[in-house]
């Protein structure tokens, strides 16, 4: 019986021991954020490239209509050729929301690769047969305002074993902004995140 | 009497024209960099197709060491209120040893103003 109860007792204080040393939860501080880096890409990654992305469109000058008015700008595919499940919004929707305060875009989102990303555009359309509704407040047709310009891209990653058995990543965040009328692309940019780290770290 | 009215006028316009040039600046602000690089020039300009203000702000290592600084860039309309912007973000810098470094940017939207551009390491 004494047995039982020093075994209990040692269990007991081994998991009690084992909790205290569990490391703390933090939050990350993302204003200073100085913590060791990953292989895969995290928010700091996506900050660099948009924020290098929507340097370089404003300064290209691509975004500037003649008579000072706004272009409506669509998304159109933006592809994750990385070994990582991330969604690619997480690059796009920083630089939609910085191209909207420039004042030089706006975005629709009745018009997208994938679709609308706002169906409701469309759905609310659809009451115009509804007799519940009161049909002056319901859309009129022809009020939808088509894009001038097209967001693509593509996310891609390529990995290097090196000789010393460390492993080399290379992201590369590629963006194309497309006149719709003419299919030219008025502006296109590149922006390459390299990392270096243990060949066991896996980076997907 | 015209003369000096005139003369008191030019004398305000001079006074809030320092003023605004005041409310901009950038800086190094980690005291053991402010050692080893030096901001040299500052040019501001505003993109006559953009509206938008750019900015130039060169500067030298003064070190025998490759640095990797890191900047950023508060935005200011002209009434002194701060604008939103990803710029505010510390962005990484290459300051190459005994050269000079560029950093090149543009304004988020036509009504920044002033900035303040802070350097750290």
């Amino acid at each position: 019986m004494k047995n039982i109860t020093k075994i209990t007792l040692s269990a007991l204080l081994a998991a009690g021991l084992m909790t205290g040393c569990a490391d703390k939860t933090e939050r990350i501080d993302m204003h200073n954020d100085k913590g060791d880096q990953v292989m895969g890409l995290d928010y700091r990654d996506f900050d660099q490239a948009a924020s290098e992305a929507i340097q370089s469109m404003l300064k290209s000058g691509a975004l500037d209509k003649k008579d000072g008015s706004r272009y409506v700008l669509a998304i159109s595919r933006v592809t994750n050729d990385t070994m990582q499940h991330i969604d690619t919004d997480q690059l796009i929707k920083k630089i939609r929301v910085e191209l909207l305060r420039s004042g030089k875009v706006v975005v629709t989102t009745a018009v997208s690769a994938n679709g609308a990303e706002d169906k409701m555009s469309m759905d609310a359309r659809k009451l115009r047969e509804n007799d519940e509704f009161n049909q002056n407040t319901v859309q009129k047709k022809g009020t939808l305002v088509a894009p001038d310009m097209s967001l693509s891209g593509k996310i891609l990653q390529r990995n290097v074993a090196m000789d010393d058995g460390r492993q080399q990543v290379e992201y590369y965040f590629m963006l194309s902004l497309t006149e719709i009328k003419t299919g030219l692309a008025w502006w296109e940019g590149e922006t390459v995140i390299g990392k270096r780290g243990s060949g066991k770290s896996v980076s997907w | 009497m015209m003369k000096k009215w005139l003369l008191v006028l030019g004398i305000l316009t001079l006074f809030a024209g320092c003023a605004a040039n005041k409310s901009s600046y950038a800086k190094v602000v980690d005291n053991k960099l402010k050692k080893e690089i030096t901001i040299t020039d500052i040019k501001e300009r505003v993109n006559s197709d953009s509206g938008l203000k750019q900015l130039q702000i060169t500067g030298t290592n003064d070190t025998d060491k490759y640095m990797k600084v890191r900047y950023r860039v508060e935005w200011y309309d002209k009434d002194g209120f701060k604008l939103d912007a990803i710029g505010e973000k510390w962005m990484e810098l290459p300051v190459y040893q005994n050269a000079n470094f560029t950093i090149s940017i543009i304004a988020p939207t036509k009504a920044a103003t002033d900035y303040h551009l802070f350097i750290n390491n």
